[in-house]
């Protein structure tokens, strides 16, 4: 699954840090969704959702192929 | 979080939740460690008996501190612990890896069974055909278990 999580995080103005501390996950799971090397769990995609203030479908896109 | 927070975890339990899981975790483990030895050594000949204990009190002192460190600490204040690890990407990669080691230990085992039986001790190679059917029964446990409560 594709994101564009990186861009919407800096329009934020947020750091990998403060995006994980206020998802309640590591440093390191944020740097691998953003580089879509992790799919996040449902319930970690709403907490996404709801931090950077867009629906689900606004940040994660599914694969073309 | 906290900057203060102590590396080791705060206790779980009793009515000064601020207090280091660490110093508790290891005076319960001297304790049962001290409880286990004596208990090894009155078990076995008078004349080893402080080399009983010593040896015992030795070979069990880590895992009971580790063991009362598991069931003092708070989990959640341990320093870098996270709110939500089940989502962290962590969780995945130790899912992962216990898969990948079962599996692997699974083959080495049938694996060491076979060359044993054939080449070497067939007592050995029986023994660990044992572990591994029963490391399989655990898993088609574990399965039957997980799928229950789904």
């Amino acid at each position: 699954m594709r994101n564009s999580l990186a861009q919407l995080r800096k329009s934020k103005n947020l750091t990998q840090e403060q995006l994980a501390t206020k998802l309640g996950v590591s440093r390191q799971t944020v740097i691998s969704i953003e580089k879509g090397r992790f799919d996040p769990s449902l319930p970690l995609a709403f907490a996404i959702s709801r931090e950077i203030g867009l629906p689900i479908e606004a940040i994660f896109f599914p694969d073309e192929n | 979080m906290t900057k203060r927070q102590p590396t080791w975890g705060k206790l779980r339990f009793g009515k000064q939740p601020n207090r280091s899981a660490l110093p508790w975790a290891i005076c319960t483990g001297l304790i049962l460690s001290t409880i286990l030895g004596l208990a090894a050594a009155n078990w076995g000949h008078h004349a080893t008996y402080w080399s009983n204990f010593s040896a015992f009190f030795a070979g069990v002192l880590p895992f009971a501190i580790a063991a009362a460190w598991l069931l003092l600490v708070d989990r959640t204040t341990i320093k870098g612990a996270v709110a939500n690890p089940e989502h962290s990407i962590e969780h995945t990669w130790l899912a992962q890896a216990s898969s990948i080691s079962f599996f692997i230990t699974i083959a080495v085992t049938g694996l060491a069974s076979a060359i044993f039986t054939l080449f070497f001790d067939s007592f050995v190679g029986a023994a660990l055909m044992v572990v591994a059917i029963a490391m399989l029964a655990v898993f088609a446990g574990s399965y039957l278990v997980i799928k229950h409560k789904a």
